[in-house]
């Protein structure tokens, strides 16, 4: 059975731009798999089409089917969660195996909150 | 209300898969193979023609088919040259063509496609209009399906009264698309109501 | 993730142009009117002739009422193309917090305007492309109102200070969702199509210290 597992340090969410966000990744895979790597990226949700954005991918070194490593990644200055009346940006820190694959969200931003827009207009 | 928490949010729609009304799966592949995988999905905008399309991929790709898929729109209305590589390479019995939106080609352009998608296993398309290719189904909606993609959709939040739904699917013509993008705006109205002094 | 502010203030560029609206509104009204016009021509004469009968004039009346609609949308258009043009000069690129000078010039017949108003405003844009579907949709989520002005002189030219508040969101751009801020200047002008211009500013994250780590997957 396949396991993955992403804990952040001092299960921490809150990050400031170009802060370093860091953690252990865990698996259980069975088998040993070609390429288990991190992915730093963000996706979008609301009323228009998603989009989703890797930002970074950091491949683990010979991983073995039961392993588990640190990582370290260096967050970019942007662009900040924010959630509006169309628009939420989401970050996410990925470990992925193959098709399998384990997500933790976190809030990027100079509070680190997540940015609330608040819709004062109406909507066209 | 944020938008990511809206229920009605993209993402959460195009989880609804298609829903035969008054058929089933097996009869929509008995009628494909009589038509010898060579059909076309017709219907008004917002009816599930996309989605069906997209829901004929897999049980085609079990079938042993591999499929190729091709979009085209108001602003994209011939495919490009990517999309003729992608479509017609090294193309065999063992692939069937998906185009979505077919009948925005012009009519020179749809029949230089359909001839060189004599090689192919089979051509499936949208469209809004009849007469490209054989009618494998034609789709339509209804205001009790709106209610259970509703249902399903804002499970855990205020579900609209049943009358809305008939009332919803009148305006839209029976556009479902619009009917859930409605309800969008209306969930983040309501909200906004409910919690007026959200932080700017 | 995006570039440091550029140097200096520089003209912006307006959203959109008079003249292109005018043409693309004559156009349109061209071929609707052009098409709609045969179908009264031939109802015209089926009356004429005693044979005509209420339902295909009934069916007509939205069109031809959009028909009357586009050819006032000309004249207005048209009328538009004689208004004063703004000319704003800022930097381009502000990131959140930071003041930054905002100048303007207008031309063409500034009298006629009693009232100037320049506001600051973020929006956000959400496309949904489903099928052969493309819709957008806009919600204003910040407006501010810089100037508001009955001063013939300062309706002219000046200049005012601002920040966009580090508290909200920078411009955003991604493939169907965007974030965008922009100038919105209005004049109203009596007995007339008031002027309405938008440019479009760049909004930088909070100015912060370089990454300098590299990452690490061990």
């Amino acid at each position: 059975m396949t396991m993955l597992e992403l804990a952040l340090n001092d299960n921490r969410t809150q990050y400031l731009p170009n802060e370093v966000i860091s953690g252990l990744a865990s698996w259980n895979l069975g088998t040993a798999r070609p390429v288990v790597e991190l992915r730093l990226s963000w996706y979008t949700r609301g009323k228009g089409t998603q989009d989703t954005r890797v930002e970074r991918k950091v491949p683990f070194d010979d991983p073995r089917a039961r392993d588990t490593r640190e990582f370290r990644l260096p967050l970019p200055d942007g662009p900040y969660s924010f959630s509006g009346r169309l628009i939420s940006l989401v970050w996410q820190v990925e470990l992925v195996a193959g098709t399998d694959k384990q997500t933790i969200e976190f809030t990027l931003s100079p509070t680190g909150q997540e940015i609330l827009l608040a819709g004062i207009g109406p909507v066209k | 209300m944020r938008a990511r928490d809206n229920p009605f949010s993209s993402d959460r729609v195009l989880r609804v898969r298609f829903k035969p009304l008054g058929t089933t799966w097996d009869a929509i592949f008995a009628r494909l193979g009589e038509l010898d995988y060579r059909a076309a999905i017709v219907g008004p905008d917002g009816t599930g023609k996309t989605t069906l399309l997209e829901d004929l991929a897999r049980p085609l790709n079990d079938r042993g088919f591999n499929t190729r898929w091709v979009t085209l729109n108001l602003a994209k209305r011939k495919p490009t040259r990517d999309d003729a590589r992608h479509a017609f390479h090294d193309l065999t019995k063992r692939d069937i063509l998906l185009v979505d939106g077919a009948d925005h080609m012009p009519p020179r352009e749809w029949r230089s496609f359909a001839s060189r998608a004599a090689k192919a296993g089979g051509l499936i398309i949208t469209s809004h209009v009849e007469g490209l290719l054989p009618p494998l189904l034609h789709t339509q909606t209804t205001p009790d399906l709106l209610a259970e993609i509703v249902g399903h959709l804002a499970f855990g939040h205020l579900v609209p009264p049943p009358a809305m739904f008939a009332d919803l699917h009148h305006r839209h013509a029976g556009n479902l698309r619009d009917a859930l993008r409605e309800l969008y705006d209306r969930c983040a109205d309501m909200a906004d109501e409910a919690h007026p002094g959200v932080r700017k | 993730m995006s570039p440091p502010p550029t140097a200096g203030p520089r003209p912006l560029k307006s959203r959109g142009s008079p003249l292109a609206t005018f043409v693309f509104t004559v156009i349109f009204t061209a071929i609707w009117n052009g098409i709609l016009s045969v179908f009264v021509y031939h109802l015209g004469r089926d009356w004429r002739r005693g044979r005509g009968s209420v339902f295909p004039g009934l069916c007509l009346i939205p069109f031809i009422l959009i028909g009357i609609g586009a050819l006032v949308a000309v004249v207005v258009t048209f009328l538009k193309l004689f208004n004063p043009r703004a000319q704003l000069v800022c930097n381009p690129s502000v990131p959140l917090g930071e003041m930054a000078d905002l100048g303007w010039i207008t031309s063409g017949r500034t009298s006629r305007m009693t009232t100037f108003r320049i506001t600051l405003q973020g929006r956000e844009e959400a496309t949904y492309r489903r099928g052969t579907d493309t819709t957008t949709d806009t919600s204003i989520f910040f407006k501010q109102v810089l100037l508001e002005s009955q001063n013939p002189a300062e309706i002219e030219r000046g200049r005012i200070r601002f920040s966009v508040p580090e508290t909200t969101m920078h411009s955003f751009t991604s493939s169907n969702n965007k974030v965008v801020w922009f100038f919105a200047v209005d004049g109203e002008i009596p007995h007339w199509p008031d002027m309405h211009e938008e440019f479009t500013l760049e909004v930088l994250p909070v100015r912060m210290g370089p990454a300098t780590a590299q990452p690490e997957g061990r």
